[in-house]
């Protein structure tokens, strides 16, 4: 078979976390679609992206489950963090607030989430420079602590926010790779496609042709 | 059908209850014929703490039932049906409990993980429908709205980010309703809440029997969707396509989003009774079908459909047509029949119609078609079954009101044949003469008022000269 845009042998599960509005949905937005969202709505409850990635030769298919970060939709939310493989907390680096609750939201996707999954910090609006709040060696300095990958992106110009996904997708397949995660363990936000036969199953009820 | 395939099964279950049970779903059936026999038997009275007990163990039976179910859901097609069908429900509370919202989605996301990508793709090749009954996108909707994990299994092969997934790229979308109930339980199959907030990539959506009112997400679906069918599900036009959020934010129709890219709209076969001023929210609809409605007037929202070039208005009650000219754009086919009509004179001034169909409705004089015989483009005009078939010479006369044109004209499907034309030549011929000698005769009659008015000396206008 050719090289099918559905052929991927695993699917990553991954969440999005963080206060509201430090620009969640516009990273995924700008992951998903590569163009910056202006006027983003509030995300009620959830939102969802996919893309097909490739690390180190594997097509892998992200599916990311974008949160909303207001307080309200915290129950709701908190349902996400499960089985995934993949966290990306957010905060704004031009509020410092959004900076000073990760903790809050580092606990919940510890607690949440199984050891393995691959935590990524991300400080948001990189291209307001001028209007920084939080330096970076400090949030360098919390990653490293906590053991989090950092990056500084902007879902405006779009810097860094392909780095931030792929990063992670590279850890995750990396802890697949030697073994750290075990793929029958529980609720390890990855699910391995073995290439199915395709229209096997197709003639279903579900068909139909009109 | 499928009430038929479940009496089938309980049949087949008391048989089998009776030759010992051998296989898992047979098994199923037997606890499924049980509990609907305790159900039946359920007292009524107060005895608050025996139906406690009950109620337990039957939630008990209820989840073993549901993972057995689960188990042989991939197998099967439908499998929620039953589950559904076993539980009477109280009016007033949420339509499915929690493990029927999870069993009916959990399946699905199963299912859709296995064949989703690969149904997608041959999608692409042949464009085709995936079908959802409105109990699954309810149920969809309902799970997305519980505080729970996404997976229910720690493989998470029946992950909802499946389900989800599917719906991002699913194309072309049918939701198909039944009347009446659920099965055997009391819940109505089109009173079912339904979101397609996360269809964001669907071209055609297809509704039948299930009530548009319920549908809400319609944010996500304006942005893509090309083709709109709405059957049996639709009274007001704007239930289906004003959005829910834009009525909280209480917006102004201008203000709200339209639906950029839809261009065939069929909503026949519902009880619409008029073009209401959701009509602004379709600039692109080039053929809209509104046939079997209830419409007697278009009213004058059909204006704002700039793009409208295909009307289709049969079979409804329409009885007058005054001016549409003035309330229809660029329409070039117009389909009329089977209603009320009995004067066309109101189509004189659309310009731009090149297929007419009032076949069925109730013209009975020339004089009521008479009006758009100056239409200069009409090429097809179906008059069939009216009153003014029977008129002697019936289609040399009709065509004769097209004049030159009529040789242009396919009149009733066939195009005027060589007698026909010379017959309507010749009238005209005569015609023309006639006029022509009447017109003389009415300015000689005119030259000698005059005259007599300025002998009399009522007049002095220098102008009047000639002679007798």
């Amino acid at each position: 078979m050719t090289a099918a845009p559905y052929n991927y042998s695993y699917i990553f599960k991954y969440i999005i976390i963080g206060d509201m509005g430090v620009g969640k949905s516009c990273l995924l937005h700008q992951f998903t679609e590569k163009k910056f969202m202006a006027d983003c709505p509030h995300t009620i409850g959830v939102e969802f992206g996919t893309r097909i990635i490739e690390v180190s030769g594997q097509k892998i298919k992200l599916q990311i489950w974008d949160t909303a970060g207001q307080e309200r939709f915290r129950a709701v939310t908190r349902s996400y963090y499960r089985g995934a493989a993949g966290a990306l907390m957010v905060y704004d680096m031009t509020r410092r607030s959004t900076y000073n609750h990760l903790s809050s939201w580092l606990a919940d996707a510890k607690s949440l989430t199984n050891p393995n999954t691959a935590i990524f910090l991300i400080g948001n609006k990189a291209d307001l420079e001028d209007q920084r709040d939080v330096p970076y060696e400090e949030a360098k300095a919390f990653a490293e602590e906590n053991g989090l990958t950092f990056l500084e992106c902007s879902a405006k110009t779009g810097s860094n926010v392909e780095d931030a996904f792929l990063e992670t997708a590279k850890q995750i397949f990396q802890n697949i790779q030697d073994g750290s995660l075990d793929l029958n363990a529980a609720d390890t936000g990855v699910q391995p496609k073995q290439n199915l036969p395709r229209a096997a199953e197709n003639n279903g009820k579900k068909d139909c042709n009109c | 059908m499928k009430d038929n395939g479940m009496l089938r099964g309980r049949h087949h279950v008391k048989l089998n209850a009776r030759s010992g049970r051998s296989n898992p779903e047979e098994t199923l059936r037997f606890e499924l014929n049980k509990r609907e026999k305790r159900r039946q038997l359920r007292p009524s009275s107060p005895e608050q703490g025996a139906v406690c007990v009950l109620q337990k163990t039957e939630e008990k039976e209820n989840l073993i039932y549901l993972q057995c179910f689960f188990r042989l859901g991939s197998k099967r097609e439908n499998s929620f049906f039953h589950v559904i069908s076993l539980v009477p429900r109280i009016p007033n509370t949420s339509f499915l409990d929690k493990p029927e919202i999870h069993s009916i989605v959990d399946d699905l996301s199963l299912r859709l993980g296995n064949l989703g990508d690969g149904w997608l793709e041959s999608s692409q090749t042949s464009p085709k429908y995936f079908e959802f009954t409105p109990i699954e996108v309810h149920a969809i909707t309902e799970r997305l709205r519980l505080p729970e994990p996404t997976a229910p299994d720690v493989n998470m092969v029946a992950d909802i980010g499946n389900t989800i997934d599917f719906l991002h790229r699913v194309r072309a979308l049918k939701i198909r309703g039944q009347k009446g109930y659920v099965g055997t339980s009391n819940i109505v199959w089109n009173s079912l809440d339904m979101s397609l907030y996360f269809c964001k990539s669907l071209k055609a959506l297809w509704i039948a029997d299930s009530d548009v009112c319920r549908i809400n997400g319609i944010k996500s679906i304006r942005e893509t969707l090309r083709r709109l069918v709405v059957h049996y599900s639709m009274k007001k036009i704007k239930d289906l396509l004003f959005d829910e959020e834009d009525l909280e934010a209480a917006l102004m129709v201008e203000e709200m989003g339209t639906w950029k890219c839809l261009e065939e709209v069929d909503l026949s076969f519902n009880e619409i009774k008029y073009f209401d001023e959701s009509m602004k929210l379709l600039p692109e609809v080039r053929i809209l079908n509104v046939s079997y409605n209830s419409i007697t007037d278009i009213g004058t929202n059909l204006a704002f459909l700039s793009s409208l070039t295909e009307l289709d208005l049969s079979n409804n009650t329409i009885t007058k047509i005054d001016a549409w000219n003035e309330k229809l754009g660029n329409v070039k086919k117009l389909i009329l029949s089977e209603n009320a009509i009995e004067d066309l004179t109101g189509l004189g001034k659309l310009y731009s119609l090149e297929y007419l169909d009032v076949k069925g409705n109730n013209i009975q004089t020339l004089e009521a078609v008479q009006g758009i015989g100056k239409l200069p483009c009409l090429e097809i005009l179906l008059l069939r079954d009216n009153p003014i078939r029977k008129l002697v010479e019936y289609r040399t006369k009709v065509l004769e009101l097209f004049g030159e044109r009529s040789s242009e004209l396919k009149l009733d499907g066939r195009r005027p044949e060589h007698r026909e034309l010379d017959t309507v030549r010749v009238r005209m011929a005569l015609r023309k003469a006639k006029e022509e000698k009447e017109e003389r005769e009415r300015r000689r009659k005119e030259r000698i008022e005059e005259r007599i008015r300025y002998i009399s000396g009522e007049d002095v206008s220098p102008n009047v000269s000639g002679s007798f």
